[in-house]
């Protein structure tokens, strides 16, 4: 999958020291090296234009609380996507609906795929199965969403996410791994079949929500 | 790619995906959007002027996060904003990409500020005697129809008669032109539904000090309203309002104002010769006063600053020094945003002052050449729950000598 993660050109925006008496030029460069990223993925989240106002907020508050930086606790990167997924706690019903309203879309594709031909029918797939997983990331815990995104649309290590939600980091590999199974589980669409079949996957019982 | 199916009760199934699948269905939902370069720009631009005061307590605190717009909403923003550009005003796209879509706050606030300000320079018409500066404010004010929903633009224009002399009165005269620009709706929508039609006006008045001069007015004189056109059904030019966004200063009494909350207690905002002859032209000394000029001695706030430095610039023909220098102090003034690379539609080099409100950003542009106004806008904020980014008024200020002192 796409990693949406650019390395600053400079190994020491990695872990700045953002105490300096002139915050412009390390901020600057923090910047460059991070808002375009973080902006494309707060406007997954949440859409392009929530996304801005959050991506210039979160470098505000930033500069803000430069002091409470500490360099050996994390990147800065991490630590401004921290910054980000604390404002986006006021965005989770938005998010949430929109992920339902995706997920709304699931039953209108299935009508629309029948009869397409092959090129059409996957793309109409790959959508559907797209909104599937919407309705299932609806149903997720904000911190377990916030996890499994911060790696799959931000392309933060694990080691990062820890970092930024500030927790450790073997909760997080174990959050992910248990959110991973739900919605392999749960994100796919329930058939009615006549015939029984016998094949044994995954339990689904075990929700991620908390 | 793996497929298997976990049974869920009676005869249905659900079939689970492979890591691969998730992955996939992950990349496939909200696929990765573009990077707009000039929000980024803003923001950079915002966070490198608020990097820039190193008092913490100047910062822009952060307010509560905004509300998802409704999308719907987008096409009037881009409507009115296309809608603007035919009219002769300054460009409404983004002052701060440059024509080659450069991330201009790269240079604009790590650059010394003075570097551009040094270059900016406070010419003044030269007025013999007897003749009057006219100011000409041209504005299209932006209306939401509260019962129909419909959404257009007024056109009006104040001009202002300067005599170089500031212990005579000034007339004025403001005129709505009955010109309509129709955003969402038109005039037989309007109609139908209730929303009230006025009629084109023009109203003249008085500012400045004493009486007005004997002759065509009485004193205090009140301003006049003589019909023009009325609106022809069908037609894109008819006219009307529910809530000024703008105040257009018509009397003495009623200076500008493009700020809803309660001016502050100061002379700036009704600048009397005593008072720009008083103001320092030290850009240090401005900004102070800028900053505590205050009669009730509450703090002054950005939005107030830039209110009254506003005031002041536009009424401050004849004084270029002072308007340097409040550009000077607005540069250096904490929350408003300093722009320095930008152009009017006529490629005239400009430089730009924007403060944000609770539900709107104004923005002041000022002729690098002459340090006068040469336009000056509102638009809501981009997080505004209704109308995300809609210009609420849009104003081009031209000043030409005239040997009249009226119309």
């Amino acid at each position: 999958m796409k990693n949406d993660h650019e390395r600053a050109g400079s190994p020491g925006l990695d872990r700045p020291d953002l105490g300096g008496p002139d915050p412009a030029p390390v901020f600057g460069m923090l910047f460059d090296a991070y808002a375009a990223p973080l902006q494309r993925y707060l406007a997954r989240r949440v859409g392009t234009e929530t996304a801005h106002d959050l991506v210039a907020e979160t470098f505000l508050v930033a500069l803000r609380r430069r002091e409470t930086y500490r360099p050996e606790a994390g990147t800065a990167r991490a630590w401004l996507y921290g910054i980000a997924t604390n404002l986006l706690r006021h965005h989770v019903r938005t998010e949430t609906r929109a992920f339902k309203a995706t997920a709304r879309l699931a039953a209108a594709g299935e009508a629309i795929s029948a009869g397409h031909d092959g090129r059409v029918a996957e793309r109409v797939d790959a959508q559907q199965r797209a909104a599937q997983l919407a309705g299932a990331l609806a149903a997720l815990s904000e911190a377990d969403r916030d996890t499994l995104l911060l790696v799959s649309w931000a392309g933060l290590e694990p080691g990062e996410v820890a970092e930024a939600l500030g927790i450790p980091a073997g909760t997080v590999r174990s959050r992910l791994h248990r959110v991973r199974r739900w919605l392999r589980a749960n994100a796919p669409e329930i058939k009615t079949e006549s015939t029984k079949d016998n094949s044994s996957g995954e339990e689904a019982g075990e929700s991620a929500r908390r | 790619m793996a497929k298997r199916r976990a049974k869920v009760h009676g005869g249905s199934i659900r079939k689970v995906w492979s890591d691969a699948e998730l992955d996939q269905a992950l990349a496939d939902l909200h696929p990765e959007p573009e990077t707009r370069q000039d929000e980024l720009s803003r923001a950079k631009a915002a966070l490198l002027r608020a990097a820039g005061e190193v008092d913490d307590e100047l910062l822009p605190v952060s307010g509560p996060p905004s509300k998802k717009r409704p999308g719907a909403w987008r096409w009037i923003a881009a409507a009115a904003a296309a809608a603007l550009i035919p009219g002769g005003v300054i460009v409404a796209t983004n002052v701060f990409v440059d024509n080659d879509g450069q991330d201009t706050a790269n240079h604009a606030t790590l650059a010394p500020v003075d570097d551009v300000l040094s270059n900016l320079r406070g010419a003044d018409l030269p007025l013999r005697a007897g003749q009057y500066r006219l100011s000409t404010e041209s504005t299209w004010t932006t209306w939401v129809g509260k019962t129909s929903g419909v959404i257009y633009q007024t056109h009006e224009i104040f001009e202002r008669w300067l005599p170089a002399d500031w212990s005579l009165p000034r007339m004025t005269r403001f005129t709505r032109t009955g010109e309509i620009r129709w955003i969402k709706g038109d005039y037989g929508t309007a109609k139908a539904l209730g929303e009230p039609i006025p009629s084109a006006t023009i109203d003249t008045g008085w500012e400045g000090q004493p009486s007005p001069p004997t002759g065509g007015q009485a004193s205090g004189a009140r301003p006049t309203s003589t019909p023009i056109a009325p609106p022809q059904s069908g037609s894109t030019t008819t006219n009307l309002p529910p809530e000024a966004p703008v105040a257009t200063k018509l009397t003495q009494d009623a200076p500008i104002s493009t700020q809803r909350s309660k001016p502050p207690k100061t002379s700036w905002m009704t600048p009397s010769r005593e008072l720009l002859d008083e103001l320092p032209t030290d850009p240090a000394k401005l900004l102070e006063r800028l900053r505590n000029d205050n009669r009730d001695g509450e703090v002054i706030t950005a939005p107030e600053m830039f209110d009254m430095a506003h005031s002041v610039m536009r009424s401050s023909h004849g004084y270029g020094d002072l308007r340097v220098a409040l550009c000077k102090a607005l540069a250096k003034a904490p929350g408003i945003t300093f722009e320095k690379n930008a152009t009017t539609s006529d490629h005239r080099p400009v430089i730009s002052f924007s403060v944000q409100e609770a539900d709107r950003i104004k923005t002041l542009v000022v002729d690098l050449a002459t340090a006068n106004i040469t336009d000056y806008r509102a638009a809501r904020n981009r997080s505004d729950p209704e109308f995300p980014g809609l210009s609420l008024h849009e104003t081009t200020v031209t000043t030409q000598v005239t040997d009249k002192g009226g119309p």
